[in-house]
């Protein structure tokens, strides 16, 4: 119990949304519904590979919301599932909402350097926005933020411009 | 501030890297690192455990990790051992561009020096790999570095 609380301290992470595997996708009434669940579901950074990605067609451009830690336990899963999405909408460019990711280390980096990769020879971009300052640390270490653009904005405050 | 020392050993298990990388930063923060320090301590923990499991053990299952965390005289010293396969060229893998795996950057050993202040490798292939780094708290006492 003290590790839980301890933790729960040190690290405050917003409630996180509840374990579904990565490629499915999730409706917003589900994920309203997690809000008020049990603590235990805030102690994140302990809890095994959790992440829970969302997505939103728009006409130009795919929105991608990922929720959870980037880290080697969810690189591939990840991977599948953004190449999935950018596979099955050809002509779209790829935005990948942060505003829920409070860690990411080089292997979660490669799949964001990977699928820009895969974008860039069809004159598709990608854009990396809500970027926290743990994971934008790690992206700017990489130079990352030289070849990507990257906002500090969540998407959703941007829809009025979309 | 207070000396102390934590040992985890576990298997080569990929869900294993978060739990290595905050029980170190629970250690650390013990001590007075900021809080964007104590994010830079678990990127350099979650890459040397990631390189055990992904090149020490090649995604092997069944190999133990050590990873002994301490603070001492104002500083985090931080080990990773693995008895996998080891290295076979050191300072060829601490290249930046240089990996097995395109999609991993080979940045693992970049970020362990970047957000640590010290690091050293020694490996013997076939024996298994050890990493040591270490990271001196920038301000000891009451207030972190957040507060200044």
């Amino acid at each position: 119990m003290w590790m839980m609380l301890f933790l729960g301290q040190e690290f405050s992470t917003p409630p996180r949304i509840p374990i579904l595997p990565v490629s499915t996708r999730i409706d917003r009434d589900a994920l309203s519904l997690s809000e008020g669940g049990p603590a235990w579901f805030r102690v994140g950074a302990v809890e095994p590979a959790m992440m829970t990605i969302l997505h939103t067609v728009q006409p130009s451009r795919v929105i991608v919301a990922i929720s959870g830690d980037l880290d080697m336990t969810v690189a591939n899963s990840l991977r599948e599932a953004l190449d999935r999405l950018i596979d099955r909408y050809p002509v779209r460019d790829l935005v990948l909402d942060l505003s829920d990711v409070g860690f990411i280390d080089s292997s979660g980096l490669g799949v964001l350097l990977g699928r820009y990769r895969r974008l860039k020879p069809r004159d598709r971009t990608l854009l990396l926005v809500g970027v926290k300052p743990p994971v934008k640390a790690v992206l700017a270490v990489a130079g990352l933020g030289q070849i990507i653009p990257i906002s500090d904005a969540p998407e959703r405050l941007r829809d009025g411009h979309a | 501030m207070v000396d102390n020392c934590v040992r985890l050993t576990f298997l080569s298990v990929p869900d294993n890297v978060g739990i290595a990388r905050v029980v170190v930063a629970a250690v650390a923060g013990q001590a007075g690192f900021s809080l964007s320090e104590l994010e830079e301590i678990k990127v350099a923990v979650s890459e040397a455990v990631s390189n055990a499991i992904i090149h020490g053990y090649r995604y092997r299952r069944d190999g133990w990790v050590d990873v002994e965390a301490w603070l001492e005289d104002n500083r985090l010293s931080v080990v990773v051992r693995d008895e996998g396969v080891g290295i076979e060229d050191i300072e060829q893998a601490r290249q930046p561009s240089y990996s097995t795996d395109p999609e991993r950057m080979g940045l693992g050993f970049v970020f362990m020096e970047t957000f640590m202040d010290s690091l050293q490798v020694t490996s013997q292939v076939g024996l298994g790999t050890r990493v040591e780094m270490s990271k001196a708290i920038s301000m000891a006492g009451e207030l972190s570095a957040d507060a200044r």
